[in-house]
């Protein structure tokens, strides 16, 4: 009949759609993911564009990758992805363990990594404008002979570059420390799957990594201003 | 000392306060420029793609989705703009548009199941040989399960799945007609894009469909038990078929909204050139849903009946 070979065809050419879906696999959550499948075997004309579409062309964000800087390869960035690293295969020796937190808490641990390299983008932001010429005192003052605005206002200069450094040199301790922290955290996951210790031990440290996003929501807040400034 | 950040601050909050007092003069001069006043602080406030991929990315559910569709479809529109968001929202788009229509499916089959009639189909080929017969009408139901005949047999099951798949597989079909008029229309549209825009449409459509559903329930019993004429409960049977129809036009006003806004970051020289083409972008593919609607809930229904 001519409905039931529609529908064998209809359905092959669902199951291929499926197996593509599968494997490009974006959900975090797998009654998501299966669901999704479910949706593309009897859909599939809906999800033929999705899976055409350039994958590439866009970032995680919605934004076309050229709106990104390039990341320069300084000590912050080995540090990050140090960690960045350490923390994915904690995450992964999981193994379902503390699933629910890691589905509930997924978006805050992204928020945390891109608020890393944020904070990492305002440091070098700061040294580089500490390192041009105009931060070290300079000829103006000296040809003055003494005028005492002019001095009062290079003493005031010299005051608010003095007060960038300490904030850049805050930026960079409180950077590193959250790092050391998480790391440290890291290794506590991986103790605490080894000797035994209940699921809510491993979620409980997870959801510890995730607060301490709530440490850079200043810095965020900041970048976000200077955004809508420039827009 | 203040620092850096507390002056910029202090700079911000004063540049608003002039803006706000510019714009509550502007407001009380003239009531015909208020119009033009709140674009402008709409336009003010229209979030940028990062705000919204990050408000996205915080968290929203299908649920949230749901809410979103019933008290502010403009967010809605904004997720939507950002191509990463459109194959994510597309699978939840596509579940509520799936419960709303198994929804409606289950309500008329207890509509149904109470006033003791079925709908027999005709096949299309009969119906084109002898245009008096009827494609659809309604007969008693016969079962030694009295009027719970037809969820046991599964003609149940069918009308569900006859609905809630033709319903969703019209969309498919009609698909490349809507991004073709929409590059009439010179709204510049990827496929997914166009996708998402559909699949919303049907979402849209079926929240509605499950609103106006209590309201036909209440109307279909008033007519199964305040009257015995034959000829008004058909009637009310034949209208809650058509239901989808109905809460179709909820889909094409948000579909029409969407498509607006996405015209109107177009560039201005084509603004007025094309924008007029909206209206018949959106007539057109509704009429082509339409026409294409009925016949493939017929054939499904209609073939698949034959199995039982």
């Amino acid at each position: 009949m001519l409905l039931i070979e529609t529908f064998i065809f209809y359905l092959l050419i669902g199951s291929g759609v499926a197996v593509a879906i599968y494997l490009r696999n974006e959900q975090t959550n797998i009654f998501d993911f299966y669901f999704q499948i479910a949706l593309a075997l009897f859909f599939w004309p809906l999800f033929v564009p999705v899976l055409l579409n350039k994958r590439d062309e866009y970032s995680q964000n919605g934004l076309p990758e050229d709106e990104h800087k390039p990341v320069p390869e300084d000590e912050l960035t080995i540090a990050i992805s140090q960690v960045e690293k350490e923390f994915e295969a904690a995450l992964k020796g999981l193994d379902g363990w503390a699933e629910n937190v890691l589905s509930s808490e997924q978006y805050r641990l992204e928020e945390l990594r891109s608020a890393w390299n944020v904070q990492a983008d305002r440091i070098r932001e700061l040294d580089l404008l500490l390192a041009q010429p105009d931060a070290n005192p300079d000829s103006l003052s000296q040809m003055t002979d003494n005028n005492q605005r002019v001095l009062q206002s290079e003493e005031t200069r010299q005051e608010n570059i003095h007060h960038l450094k300490k904030i850049r040199n805050q930026m960079h301790v409180d950077l590193l420390g959250t790092l050391a922290w998480v790391r440290e955290l890291v290794t506590m996951i991986h103790l605490a799957k080894f000797s035994g210790a209940p699921a809510s031990r491993a979620e409980e440290l997870i959801a510890q990594i995730a607060a301490a996003v709530e440490g850079f929501s200043e810095v965020n807040t900041w970048k976000n201003e200077e955004q809508s400034t420039i827009a | 000392m203040k620092t850096f950040k507390e002056i910029e601050d202090l700079k911000n909050k004063q540049s608003n306060r002039v803006e706000l007092k510019e714009v509550s003069d502007f407001r009380e001069k003239d009531p015909e420029e208020n119009k033009l006043a709140e674009k402008i602080l709409t336009v003010k406030e229209r979030p940028s793609k990062e705000d919204i991929s990050k408000q996205y990315s915080l968290g929203i559910n299908t649920f949230d989705l749901i809410e979103m569709i019933l008290k502010d479809q403009s967010k809605l529109h904004n997720f939507l703009q950002i191509p990463s968001l459109q194959s994510s929202l597309l699978p939840r788009f596509l579940t509520i548009s799936l419960i709303g229509f198994v929804l409606y499916g289950l309500v008329i089959s207890l509509v149904l199941t109470v006033t003791g009639y079925w709908p027999t189909l005709a096949s299309i080929e009969t119906w084109l040989e002898n245009p008096a017969a009827m494609l659809l009408e309604f007969n008693p139901i016969e079962s030694s399960w009295g009027n719970f005949g037809p969820w046991i047999n599964g003609n149940v099951v069918l009308l569900i799945f006859a609905f809630a798949f033709g319903l969703i597989a019209t969309s498919c079909v009609c698909l490349p007609s809507l991004y073709f008029y929409s590059l009439l229309a010179g709204v510049r549209m990827s496929m997914v894009e166009v996708v998402a825009h559909a699949v919303k449409c049907k979402a849209v459509s079926s929240v509605a469909l499950i609103g106006i559903l209590p309201i036909y329930v209440a109307m279909a019993m008033g007519a199964v038990i305040f009257s015995n004429n034959e000829a008004l409960i058909s009637m009310t049977l034949f209208l809650g078929l058509f239901l989808p129809f109905i809460a179709g036009m909820w889909g094409t006003v948000s579909m029409y909204r969407a498509f607006s806004i996405l015209a109107e970051n177009m560039q201005e020289e084509n603004q007025c050139k094309r924008t007029f083409f909206l209206d018949r972008l959106v007539i057109s593919w509704s009429v082509c849903y339409t026409a294409v609607m009925p016949v493939m809930v017929h054939t499904i229904w209609e073939n698949l009946s034959q199995f039982i």
